[in-house]
């Protein structure tokens, strides 16, 4: 990651990251690198290589492309917080966070929700990211994110599924939605179907991945 | 025809909304209290949003002739929030006796869950206790279901019909809602919902009985405007001016008129303005000279 920082944030993420490590997320320091970590370290994508995808392994789950480098700082800060921190401060601070969180932040948080320690604590989070007006949320919990296969019950993730058709967000990369696609799900894909030809509206070339039962095709 | 916007959320329009209603014809709304896009976490950030639709937005509407009424709840998205649901409904005791409170409303369901299940059916509860109509909100996801399971709950709940009013309806889900004795609202969007032309053919084989039309203008992507051009939509099919002004100003006075707290009449015109009045101190003028009509004249 320090490859791509600027040459100022380098120290200056090497000490957040250190007092994360030795504080965890409740003191002032860790605050201040969580809410300035888009001004030291900027919004670009981070992505990796064919040989730093070949070197990291199987860490290149934790790095996947199409993070942005604050997402990704931020990711690893609390990652690195969490280690100190007693569960219930954990899951306290996950929370606060998320609801105390601006846009980027929230970003960062339902990307790295599938890395926290015990993640099946967080489905309250990943409910909010999926309710939120903000897309951007809905995008990345459907975009590459094992996390809502793995962890979200049947309504929530039959909520998120079919929000993403409404909104024309691609279920390509939801991985896990084959094993996922259960017949509660594909009846209401089909509600969706039948209501949007009533309407005279066009139908998303999605519907088919669950309509057509693609079994893990997707992962 | 003075004609009647009963779902529109005023707080997010401006005064050139308020403008270009009131010179389209539009003297009344109801304004029911909703999710302003992002979650609210305490309750009293609800209480600020009910006062302002009691006070400033009343005020508001008025600078502009606009008959301006309101409905509270907490709305379904919310509902999720447990550690704030019952503290909002507790606060509603305090405000559904106040005037110019209509209905309860927008209850219902969103991603149909058990909180959601549970606030609507307290809320149902609540409009008994207080003797209000409810307003509720159908889902946009797995509407056709959620309908029905809202007519299922007023009828278990043994609340009458005449009283709720059901919303956002659409082509799949209107014959389930008029056959249950509730009235059907129908929000007119520019790309989702029901649109004017759509709508034009459901009154086309439904005709006009407890059939209401909206904008449901809020922050997003909408048009205050959509009650009148539905209107227009109607009379280019060659639907009647009678049944247009049963759907556009007689059903949403008689529905929000069993509350007993709508003072206006079935033939009314629009209210007078008054630019001169302020309200606790504030204009809705920035250096403009007041607009004053004549005691109940006609808003042209």
């Amino acid at each position: 990651m320090s490859a791509r920082l600027s040459f100022a944030a380098v120290p200056w993420f090497a000490d957040a990251l250190a007092a994360a490590a030795q504080r965890g997320a409740t003191d002032r320091t860790f605050l201040a690198a969580w809410n300035g970590m888009g001004r030291h370290l900027g919004g670009a994508p981070v992505l990796l290589s064919q040989t730093e995808m070949a070197t990291l392994g199987s860490e290149a789950a934790v790095a996947p492309q199409r993070w942005a480098l604050d997402e990704l700082g931020r990711a690893v800060l609390l990652l690195s917080a969490m280690d100190v921190m007693t569960p219930e401060q954990q899951e306290r601070t996950v929370v606060e966070l998320f609801r105390k969180g601006e846009l980027r932040q929230q970003q960062a948080l339902a990307r790295v929700l599938g890395y926290l320690p015990d993640p099946g604590r967080f489905v309250g989070v990943a409910a909010d990211a999926i309710r939120s007006n903000a897309l951007s949320l809905l995008e990345i919990m459907v975009g590459g994110n094992a996390f809502p296969a793995m962890h979200l019950p049947e309504l929530t993730f039959n909520q998120m599924v079919v929000k993403a058709l409404f909104n024309d967000i691609s279920l390509q990369h939801l991985p896990g939605l084959g094993r996922r696609c259960t017949s509660e799900l594909v009846r209401m894909v089909r509600a969706m179907v039948s209501e949007r030809t009533a309407a005279g509206r066009p139908v998303p070339a999605d519907v088919a991945l669950i309509t057509q039962g693609e079994p893990d095709a997707t992962v | 025809m003075p004609l009647f916007d009963p779902h529109i959320h005023m707080t997010s329009r401006t005064t050139d909304d308020y403008q270009a209603m009131a010179a389209a014809g539009i003297a009344a709304i109801v304004e029911p209290a909703f999710w302003v896009g992002q979650p609210r976490t305490h309750v009293g950030t609800f209480e600020d949003y009910f006062l302002s639709l009691l006070g400033w937005e009343r005020f508001r509407a008025q600078q502009f002739g606009i008959r301006h009424f309101c409905a509270l709840a907490l709305n379904p998205k919310e509902a999720n929030n447990e550690a704030l649901a019952s503290g909002v409904i507790d606060l509603l005791r305090q405000y559904l006796e106040k005037d110019g409170v209509v209905a309860v409303g927008e209850i219902g369901y969103d991603d149909q869950t058990e909180p959601e299940h549970r606030c609507f059916a307290e809320q149902l509860a609540l409009a008994r206790e207080f003797e209000l109509p409810v307003l509720i909100h159908t889902p946009h996801r797995d509407k056709k279901r959620g309908t029905l399971r809202t007519l299922e709950l007023i009828k278990d709940s043994q609340f009458p019909p005449e009283l709720a009013l059901v919303d956002h309806n659409n082509e799949e889900t209107l014959d389930a809602v008029l056959h249950s004795g509730c009235w059907a609202g129908h929000s007119i969007y520019p790309a989702t919902k029901m649109d004017e032309t759509r709508m034009a053919a459901l009154v086309k084989t439904h005709g006009p009985d407890r059939i209401l039309v909206n904008s449901a203008a809020d922050w997003g992507v909408s048009d205050p405007l959509k009650v009148p051009k539905t209107a227009q939509a109607m009379r280019e099919v060659g639907i009647g001016e009678s049944a247009i002004e049963t759907i556009c100003w007689r059903n949403p006075v008689q529905f929000f008129a069993q509350s007993g707290r709508m003072d206006i009449a079935l033939g009314a015109s629009a209210a007078a303005v008054d630019q001169r009045r302020l309200w606790e101190g504030n204009s809705v003028l920035r250096g403009q000279a007041p607009r004053i009509d004549e005691p109940h004249g006609k808003v042209g």
